[in-house]
């Protein structure tokens, strides 16, 4: 691998701006990576290297000119493929979307481009988000080990670093679970505050738009791209963006993190999980943080409230291709979407005054009891899955993940995984969640950055991503 | 009759219908099993008290705070 596809975001931007480093070099390694890695890995599904090379001599003429259009000008970055992309294949893992090619680009492809990133394909997504992956993605740390959740190309991508950033979309946990057992960060927004138009959606009012990165600093300059009122998203929020850049100076005087051990761990959760949050606890806590018990009963309603909306609300989506020809979809999904059509409307209805309930509850708690954000279990280490294999016709249909950080897609609270270490065989350990008010990403964003600076995981490189790659000719 | 609670591919074939979705042979039976599966993870909701929670009109994550 070429050494400078290691160097983070923050550190690029730096040797572009000093002209020490081009565009043009860091997209030429970057697609030099993916021929190399990605038969392995999987984490795409179309490489745009024309276009990216296009973008990357346009940013470099345009840096030279003393033109700047932020922290991503000229920056290597993947696109989750549920996002439109003008001219270039948005197939959403699907035989169903087959040789689909949008005329126009989504708001966060949009913005990306505006910002001068360099666009260098569209990431694996599993079927429409919702079922399994037809040609699977493997972890980045171990091939033989599932990548989890929908974003899993963009977060393979980042990990492997075919990709310096990664946009991934969040329904019930899938930037934040592939982030976390692909050690990297992922970053659920708040609600609204990234647009969603143009991406294929699939619960609508749970659906999120957001990065996944290699630290927390990078994070928070991909989110100071795409976030942003969205005129054609009738869920965004007209509001004025907070700064975003984490605060390494910011003390933790005062800071109050809640952690709650009764009711928000899902039953028969890893130990290592809950060992990652006790440990982040206690090293937020010695960073001067105060940390503070507390119960919120309600969440036992998550799952259930969870999986009853995003099931019809990704039936209703699809609806008219499942009373059509569904052969197109995987069976799973295909008897996935048509479970969602057979919730009843009083079910739905229940559901949602769940979702109400629970949502009254947190925000209760955060203001009773002073919080600035929430620490959460994320995601285990990666498992070994005999799913890894396509699957012809499935015996069983798992039907959400079981897991109670899918409660924020509830709430619209902004909430980020970092990572938390490796386990003795070399994996991610998974990671912490970090749950905040609404709009609360600079605090978020600030308490994780301090974590990472602590601990420096993020500086671990996947054996796949140091093995040489081939020389340009 | 079925039994309340009681979900078998009759069952579902009957909701299909309504839905106007056509569901036969191996589809029917992972989709019985899917909605078996269902019923298990939402029965906390089933026998939830909600009391008089009213769901908002708008979904606004600032509601509130």
């Amino acid at each position: 691998m070429n050494e400078i596809l290691n160097l983070t975001i923050a550190e690029a931007r730096q040797l572009l701006d000093a002209r020490e480093v081009s565009s043009v070099e860091l997209a030429e390694a970057t697609i030099r990576h993916i021929e190399h890695t990605d038969g392995r890995l999987h984490a795409y599904a179309t490489v745009t290297a024309e276009q990216a090379l296009s973008s990357a001599r346009s940013a470099d003429e345009e840096i030279g000119r003393g033109v700047s259009r932020g922290p991503l000008h000229g920056i290597p970055v993947g696109i989750k493929d549920l996002a439109h992309m003008r001219g270039v294949p948005t197939e959403a893992g699907s035989e169903v979307f087959k040789g689909f090619v949008p005329s126009a680009d989504s708001t966060v492809v949009e913005r990306l481009r505006a910002g001068g990133a360099v666009i260098v394909g569209k990431t694996v997504t599993s079927e429409v988000a919702f079922g399994p992956t037809i040609r699977p993605t493997r972890n980045a740390w171990d091939q033989d080990r599932n990548p989890e959740g929908s974003s899993a190309g963009s977060a393979v991508a980042v990990a492997a670093r075919s990709a310096f950033a990664a946009i991934g979309t969040d329904t019930a946990g899938s930037i934040r679970a592939p982030a976390g057992v692909n050690g990297v960060v992922g970053l659920k927004p708040t609600f609204g505050l990234v647009g969603t138009s143009g991406v294929i959606p699939m619960s609508p009012s749970l659906d999120h738009v957001g990065p996944i990165t290699r630290t927390v600093a990078d994070c928070a300059a991909v989110l100071s791209v795409i976030a942003g009122f969205d005129p054609h998203d009738p869920h965004s929020l007209d509001v004025g963006i907070p700064a975003f850049p984490p605060d390494p100076e910011r003390g933790f005087a005062g800071v109050r993190v809640g952690i709650e051990r009764t009711h928000l761990p899902t039953p028969g959760l890893d130990p290592v999980v809950l060992d990652a949050v006790e440990h982040a606890a206690t090293t937020l806590e010695g960073l001067g943080a105060t940390i503070v018990e507390v119960e919120i009963p309600e969440l036992e309603l998550a799952e259930a409230s969870i999986v009853t909306i995003k099931a019809v609300e990704a039936s209703a989506y699809h609806l008219p291709r499942l009373r059509g020809d569904a052969s197109g979809f995987h069976q799973v999904t295909r008897v996935i979407l048509q479970a969602g059509a057979l919730i009843s409307a009083v079910q739905y209805a229940q559901a949602r005054r769940a979702r109400a309930l629970i949502t009254r509850a947190v925000r209760e708690t955060f203001q009773r009891q002073g919080l600035d954000a929430l620490l959460a279990p994320g995601w285990g280490p990666a498992t070994s899955v005999p799913g890894l294999a396509p699957v012809e016709h499935a015996s069983e249909v798992p039907f959400t993940f079981p897991m109670r950080p899918n409660t924020v897609n509830l709430t619209g609270m902004p909430a980020i995984n970092v990572p938390c270490g490796f386990t003795e065989t070399g994996l991610p350990r998974g990671g912490f969640e970090l749950w905040g008010r609404p709009l609360g990403e600079p605090m978020l964003l600030s308490i994780a950055a301090a974590y990472e600076a602590v601990h420096e995981w993020h500086r671990r490189v996947p054996a796949i991503a140091r093995t040489p790659a081939p020389e340009a000719a | 009759m079925t039994a309340p609670g009681v979900i078998d591919a009759d069952t579902v074939s009957g909701a299909a219908r309504l839905a106007g979705i056509a569901v036969a042979g191996e589809d029917l039976d992972l989709l019985t099993r899917t909605m078996s599966r269902y019923a298990e993870v939402v029965a906390p909701l089933r026998d939830a008290d909600l009391g008089d929670t009213q769901t908002p009109a708008v979904l606004d994550p600032r509601d509130g705070w």
